[in-house]
């Protein structure tokens, strides 16, 4: 077989392979609840934006009173989210669930490719955390004729 | 698979009701509102809707077996008060039937007016302590009339999702039909922005609706309502609700 095509080939099963992995990732993402009961944390919602040169990612941390009880890290390349709850969290409605004591929430983003991590902010207010990371963006301008 | 749609009311529903209806969509103030007129107003479970379209999902509430979506009645003073509650979001292939069944039964019930509950999304929700409602309807007459009630009509812009087809079904089959929509949050569940709805709609059937409950519970409701809404904006997605921060071309 000609050398091209086998290389064509294994590019083919590289990208079949990847997107099937992202597909698997998804579908993960979508079944996985939002309590975490071994370790009593509950995965906040958020949300991402990308504004110029900056992402901006909102979590709500219902129950979090104080920014003090924030704690924002970046590791190994993601951001780490850890916020304590005014009160701890129960669950009656769900059967399952019920007994069950939440005290905190926990959350890992991958940080976008060139994020400044040292340029990092973060603000806190009703309730919402707002964290700007601004990115390093390869610019070339192109000729218009 | 086959489109069957049933709407099952086990009891009879006096003419002349006010059909309030609260759907999942952005922040949930559908059925955040719903859930609590049900609660304070004391109503009673009447009946389901029904379809093999649904999610299939049963719910259990003290022991007992619930419709996810599900209707509730009682009166307010003279008036009868019918309640739609949904506990799951309707797929965008659906939400033409289920339109027409909702005004179809409107119809039938000879309901005085068909009002919908819910939230329009904002990008500064974070900033708005008081969040604005407005009415829609595609008639002026109920548009002029919200506004002399004091509710600002929605002058510029879309509607989308399950409530644009409500209102368009409304309108063709001679229902009066409007849209009570406060200002929430896209993707977060808004209990304030619910609370905003309830006073925009005591004005509108002039019965008192105290949300001071809904206001205390605001930060718990935020908490249990996450799974829900997370499924729902799943749900959501080609509902048409996309549309909210377009500009129509008619304006461009």
């Amino acid at each position: 077989m000609e050398e091209w095509f086998i290389r064509y080939l294994r590019e083919f099963e590289r990208e079949f392979r990847r997107i099937r992995e992202e597909l698997a990732r998804m579908e993960e993402e979508l079944m996985r609840p939002l309590y975490d009961v071994e370790h009593g944390a509950l995965e906040p919602l958020y949300e991402v934006e990308r504004r110029g040169d900056e992402v901006i990612i909102r979590v709500d941390l219902a129950g979090v009173k104080s920014k003090d009880d924030i704690s924002l890290s970046v590791v190994d390349g993601k951001l780490v989210l850890d916020a304590k709850l005014e009160k701890p969290f129960m669950v009656s409605d769900i059967t399952l669930l019920r007994g069950k004591s939440f005290t905190e929430y926990h959350l890992e983003i991958e940080l976008p490719p060139g994020a400044k991590e040292d340029e990092i902010k973060a603000s806190f207010r009703g309730g919402m955390l707002e964290i700007r990371i601004p990115v390093n963006i390869k610019r070339v301008k192109v000729k218009v004729e | 698979m086959e489109e069957k749609w049933e709407f099952y009311l086990e009891k009879e529903v006096p003419e002349n009701a006010y059909f309030l209806v609260g759907l999942p969509d952005v922040g949930l103030v559908g059925p955040i509102s719903t859930s609590h007129l049900v609660k304070t107003y004391q109503l009673e479970e009447l009946g389901y809707i029904d379809s093999p379209l649904l999610p299939s999902v049963i719910l259990f509430h003290k022991g007992k077996p619930h419709f996810p979506i599900r209707i509730y009645g009682g009166y307010r003073g003279d008036d009868y008060i019918l309640v739609l509650h949904a506990d799951v979001a309707v797929p965008p292939a659906y939400i033409h039937k289920l339109a027409e069944l909702i005004v179809e039964k409107g119809l039938e019930l000879k309901v005085k007016e068909l009002v919908l509950l819910g939230g329009i999304a904002v990008p500064n929700r974070m900033k708005i302590e008081k969040p604005k409602t407005y009415v829609a309807s595609i008639s002026p007459e109920v548009m002029e009339e919200a506004e002399k009630k004091g509710v600002e009509p929605l002058s510029d812009g879309f509607v989308g999702g399950i409530y644009a087809q409500i209102l368009k079904e409304g309108y063709k089959k001679g229902l009066k039909t409007y849209a009570l929509l406060s200002e929430c949050f896209f993707n977060y569940p808004d209990p304030g922005a619910a609370a905003a709805t309830l006073k925009a709609l005591e004005k509108m059937i002039n019965h008192e609706i105290d949300v001071s409950k809904l206001l205390e519970q605001e930060e718990e409701i935020r908490i249990k309502l996450r799974e829900f809404m997370k499924r729902t904006m799943e749900a959501m997605r080609g509902s048409g609700k996309e549309y909210e921060f377009t500009v129509p071309a008619l304006y461009a």
